[in-house]
């Protein structure tokens, strides 16, 4: 009973690594193979990325005030209130803002697309897409994923961007600096390496929302009580794997630029 | 050809069908009886190649569709066509882009579906709700739609799953009018997965020709001819009860036969 319990759990974890293992391959090796689907790459494009940028510009503009609010506490006791704009500049271009850029898009798109193609599969439509000869694969997967990973460096961006300017107003209104001041102790701090780290790790983040979306979504059973279990796993698992990604891609853009 | 050969389908511990063995001729239209939970839709899934069995084979024009990779499938589904229960038409999408799926996939040009797709939808009386979304129409115009869309690529093998189901008698008298049509005029062999006895009885009887204006008219068969293009299954608990005629059908002694068509 109890070897059969682990052996059944051990066998569905596998097997649901390797049915996630080839969606995610078949979602880019599908851009070598005809028909591409360029017109829903597009419009995808437009509801991800057009359709996330208040979030993501909100995300970043409060997060980008509370980091100046609260590391301001902790250099006035330095005096070093002046380095502000180091250290949301830096805290946001290096971790937060593609984390937290990662982790909205999985809360408002990795949920979207597993309802979105959840209740086509309980609805028969993604049956109905493979009998007209239609690769659910090429046609809903890879204009998801192709769409998430273009987009997500460009919103990191917009929140970063963000983020400082919410920390900016705080820092000359609440803490009376210097705009020149703020904005320049922020733009010298940041190195190339700090870019390249901020810009690199969103591709890698948007392709794990888009195949954990896609892979929940198309997995569905039971119902619109499955469409529901999926959204959430959706959401609970890719923002697990992008804060786990987060961890191992630190550890190797720090062996790999910043050494 | 269609020919099912011991054909084994299990979900968790139950087996869905059991060695279910049997053949469709071209131009044929099967009609599959039973009761619920018999396997009927499961069979027709299979058949389809959306699903793949333990055991057994499919073998379509001689060659073993289960033994398909996905991509051998979507070339092997570009001539075949299911029309599902509720019609599983595509919510997002209007009636033009349903019926025009395949096509617009395959590249056609626009003006062409346009031109194809309103005259599926003339086909299946519905060209008035080429603009619309399936949201905006009843049960049994969805279901017309979907075979519209069925219709669409020309297809040569249709699988119909329960088409009349929770329709008004006169909704699906149009649907076996289209059945009988598609299957007379344009030589689709037809594997129809039914509750009701009545649209069994239909298919196998009527046949539709071209009258003498050029419009497609539909009229009962003489008894004996009714043999040739159709014939039954009867299905119980995922096995074959019964295969065979009409004639055969009627005098069949199996005590579940003989309820299920009295």
């Amino acid at each position: 009973m109890f070897i059969d319990f682990f052996t059944n759990f051990f066998f569905n974890v596998f097997l649901t690594v390797q049915e996630f293992s080839v969606l995610s391959f078949k979602s880019l090796t599908n851009l070598f193979k005809k028909p591409r689907y360029i017109k829903e790459t597009f419009e995808q494009v437009d509801i991800i990325g057009v359709g996330s940028l208040t979030i993501i510009v909100l995300t970043g503009f409060f997060t980008g005030g509370v980091l100046a609010l609260q590391s301001s506490h902790t250099l006035k006791s330095f005096g070093a209130v002046g380095l502000t704009g180091q250290l949301v500049s830096l805290s946001l271009v290096r971790e937060l803002g593609p984390v937290l850029t990662a982790l909205m898009l999985s809360g408002r798109i990795g949920s979207g697309i597993a309802s979105e193609l959840g209740s086509m599969v309980v609805t028969d439509q993604i049956n109905a897409m493979k009998a007209l000869g239609v690769d659910p694969s090429k046609k809903l997967v890879t204009p998801r994923v192709i769409a998430t990973i273009t987009v997500t460096p460009l919103l990191t961006a917009v929140c970063d961007f963000f983020g400082l300017v919410g920390g900016w107003l705080v820092a000359l209104f609440q803490l009376k600096l210097r705009t020149s001041l703020f904005w320049s102790v922020a733009f010298h701090s940041l190195s190339y390496n700090d870019l390249v780290g901020g810009i690199v790790k969103p591709f890698f983040f948007g392709y794990i929302v888009a195949t954990v979306g896609c892979f929940y979504g198309l997995s569905t059973w039971g119902g619109t009580k499955g469409v529901g279990k999926s959204t959430t796993r959706a959401v609970v698992v890719a923002s697990i794997f992008v804060i786990a990604a987060d961890f191992f891609l630190n550890k190797l853009l720090i062996e790999l630029i910043y050494y | 050809m269609i020919e099912v050969v011991n054909l084994t389908k299990r979900y968790g511990d139950v087996d869905v069908l059991k060695g279910l063995s049997f053949k469709v001729r071209r131009a044929e239209s099967k009609i599959i009886l039973g009761n619920n939970n018999s396997g009927k839709s499961t069979l027709l899934r299979l058949l389809m190649g959306l699903e793949k069995p333990e055991y057994g084979k499919i073998l379509v024009d001689g060659k073993d569709i289960t033994k398909f990779d996905e991509d051998e499938l979507i070339k092997y589904r570009k001539n075949k066509s299911i029309v599902f229960q509720e019609g599983a038409l595509f919510d997002s999408l209007t009636i033009r882009e349903n019926v025009g799926f395949k096509l617009y996939d395959e590249g056609w040009d626009e003006e062409e579906v346009d031109e194809i797709v309103f005259k599926l939808l003339q086909f299946v009386g519905l060209e008035h709700t080429i603009d619309m979304y399936p949201s905006e129409l009843s049960g049994g115009m969805k279901r017309r739609v979907a075979i519209a869309r069925a219709m669409a690529g020309e297809p040569t093998v249709v699988f119909y799953d329960d088409p009349t189901a929770g329709l008004d008698p006169v909704t699906s008298r149009t649907i076996c009018d289209l059945i009988v049509k598609l299957r007379d005029i344009e030589g689709v062999t037809s594997v129809v997965v039914t509750h009701d006895l009545s649209v069994a009885y239909f298919i196998s009887n009527f046949m539709a020709f071209i009258g003498e204006e050029g419009n497609i008219l539909l009229r009962q068969q003489e008894k004996n001819m009714c043999y040739i293009n159709n014939s039954f299954l009867v299905m119980r608990d995922g096995s074959v009860l019964f295969d065979g005629n009409e004639m055969l059908l009627e005098e069949c002694e199996d005590p579940f036969v003989r309820e299920l068509i009295s």
